[in-house]
């Protein structure tokens, strides 16, 4: 275990707040949280890479951080126009 | 542990701080507008402190470019769903707002 697998576990833990916010607030609080939990998977997983010593396992890391971007734009324009 | 440990050490740690206050706030806030200042928070402060600690640990290497490619994404990317974000909540509760209004001149 060492210190970038224990950042990687603590970014994970971060994700219970977001958690929170999904279940109990309205769309668009919902929204809110699950960008910053999309950008707090992003860095758990570049994390994970980094503190496994597997680099190409930040292929994963990169793909969430560029899939995000259209991802969350479509959920915002869906909110925006017919929720 | 060496000076460069201790740095990356420090450098990890602060950014699960600065995320972990990012989520703290967006649990705390009232509206999804005072939420979204603290995804600015998370989507700048973390993503540059992860990228600094895997250069220190590796100097310039693949791995070191993949990462800093992940922040830069990150950084051009976060401003753009913030802002993207308020508009369609500004929007959107205007229409809801009009409807209601609508609503109650019908009724």
């Amino acid at each position: 275990m060492n210190e970038w697998l224990v950042a990687a576990l603590a970014m994970l833990a971060v994700l219970i707040p977001c958690g929170v916010v999904c279940l109990r607030s309205g769309r668009s609080d919902r929204l809110v949280a699950l960008e910053l939990a999309t950008i707090v998977t992003v860095l758990a997983l570049a994390l994970l890479a980094e503190g496994l010593g597997r680099p190409s396992d930040q292929d994963t890391a990169l793909m969430l951080a560029l899939l995000a971007f259209p991802g969350t734009l479509a959920f915002a324009t869906t909110l925006e126009r017919w929720l | 542990m060496s000076g460069l440990d201790l740095a990356i050490a420090v450098l990890l740690a602060f950014a699960v701080v600065a995320e972990l206050a990012a989520a703290l706030g967006i649990a705390l806030m009232r509206n999804a507008l005072d939420r979204l200042h603290f995804v600015g928070l998370g989507s700048i402060v973390a993503p540059c402190a992860v990228a600094v600690a895997v250069w220190l640990r590796h100097g310039l290497d693949p791995s070191s470019v993949k990462i800093a490619l992940i922040a830069g994404l990150i950084l051009l990317t976060g401003p753009v769903l913030t802002h993207e974000t308020a508009r369609a909540t500004v929007r959107r509760s205007e229409a809801l707002e009009r409807d209601a209004k609508g609503r109650e001149s019908r009724s």
